[in-house]
């Protein structure tokens, strides 16, 4: 499956544009980061769009009513899909984030929601368009692959065979 | 606030579109889903890992339906490798009319050049993500190209040592590296 963009956006409820921004400062990063356990994500990310002047921070987004939450990734399998992945590895910390934001369903139903506030691009671009478990086992293999053109210079033919045996494993 | 996770830095640039310029937009955007000429100097470039633009003409508002916007909205994300101005100014120094196109219509959009403003008219529109993440970190868009196309090579390898007598092995890895040899 070709790799799509996923961007929901959600309008925060009045005065909790920082206690959201609290909860989302707050999510572990890296590889314990929510999206690092959901399958499929190539990258993807949470932006607070705020709309409030403020004298050092000016923001002047064309006639934006109030605070939006912007959840958006690249994926590559069915939104559907992707987003009960997501629900189920944020946990409780799905209330916690989008209960900040108006209209979020507790309990059922939070899939349908999330799917009715997406925002379709306009236009969607990718350098390499292939699925994430595909970057990545070419990530490792290349790494395999350059370091054993750096040793394979002092193998014996035997060696050789022996060595790319082991690379090649799957 | 986390823009960058290793070499991937996150863009989310959100600005008012000026009048006619949803119009602009509809034809630029068609142009560009259907003529690859229009994107080849992003992939030619390749630090772009994805990217995309999106129009917003209704917000969610709050009593859980839509509010139309009085003027539309332009929200561009993007991942990338480097950081944000020196991303806007190599575009603008390799494909100043694409990003004329681009920009030219959203609201304040002082040209490409002189850099100073660009950079500043960036920066004012860029919004930091609160959270941020990328599942290859380590790797720069070009890295993923490079492995990619390994890939595809030691397929062509892997057939080819398939059941060949270990005297033939050497050969044909001195083949592979050749082949490679400007990815490797």
């Amino acid at each position: 499956m070709n790799c799509i963009q996923l961007s929901i956006l959600t309008a925060v409820l009045d005065g909790h544009r920082d206690a959201l921004r609290t909860v989302l400062a707050g999510l572990p990063t890296e590889h314990a980061s929510p999206f690092a356990r959901v399958a499929g994500t190539h990258n993807g990310r949470w932006v607070v769009l705020d709309t409030a002047a403020s004298p050092d921070a000016p923001r002047r987004v064309g006639g934006v009513p109030r605070p939006m939450l912007m959840c958006s990734a690249v994926i590559d399998r069915s939104a559907d899909d992707w987003l009960a992945n997501l629900l189920e590895e944020l946990g409780g910390d799905a209330d916690r984030i989008w209960g900040h934001c108006v209209g979020w369903p507790v309990g059922a139903n939070r899939v349908s929601f999330l799917l009715e506030h997406r925002v379709q691009p306009s236009l969607a671009f990718a350098t390499w368009n292939a699925p994430v478990d595909e970057v990545r086992e070419a990530l490792a293999l290349h790494a395999r692959m350059s370091a054993l053109a750096v040793r394979s210079r002092a193998m014996t033919a035997a060696q050789l065979h022996a060595a790319l045996d082991k690379a090649l494993a799957p | 606030m986390s823009d960058s996770a290793g070499q991937a830095t996150a863009v989310s640039i959100v600005v008012g579109i000026r009048r006619l310029g949803r119009s602009w937009y509809r034809l630029l955007f068609f142009l560009a889903r259907h003529v690859r000429y229009i994107t080849a100097p992003m992939r030619r470039q390749a630090f772009i890992h994805f990217c995309h633009w999106m129009v917003l003409t209704d917000v969610p508002n709050e009593d859980g339906g839509r509010s139309r916007l009085p003027r539309p909205v332009l929200w561009f994300e993007s991942n990338y490798d480097g950081d944000v101005t020196r991303y806007m100014d190599t575009f603008a120094r390799t494909i100043p009319w694409r990003m004329r196109a681009a920009w030219m219509p959203t609201r304040g959009f002082p040209d490409v050049f002189p850099s100073g403003p660009f950079h500043e008219w960036t920066v004012d529109n860029a919004f930091e993500a609160s959270h941020y993440w990328v599942a290859y970190p380590s790797a720069t868009t070009k890295d993923v190209g490079r492995a990619l196309r390994v890939r595809g090579e030691v397929d062509v390898l892997r057939r080819a040592i398939a059941g060949a007598p270990p005297e033939s092995v050497a050969e044909h890895w001195t083949a592979f590296l050749a082949r490679t040899q400007r990815d490797l």
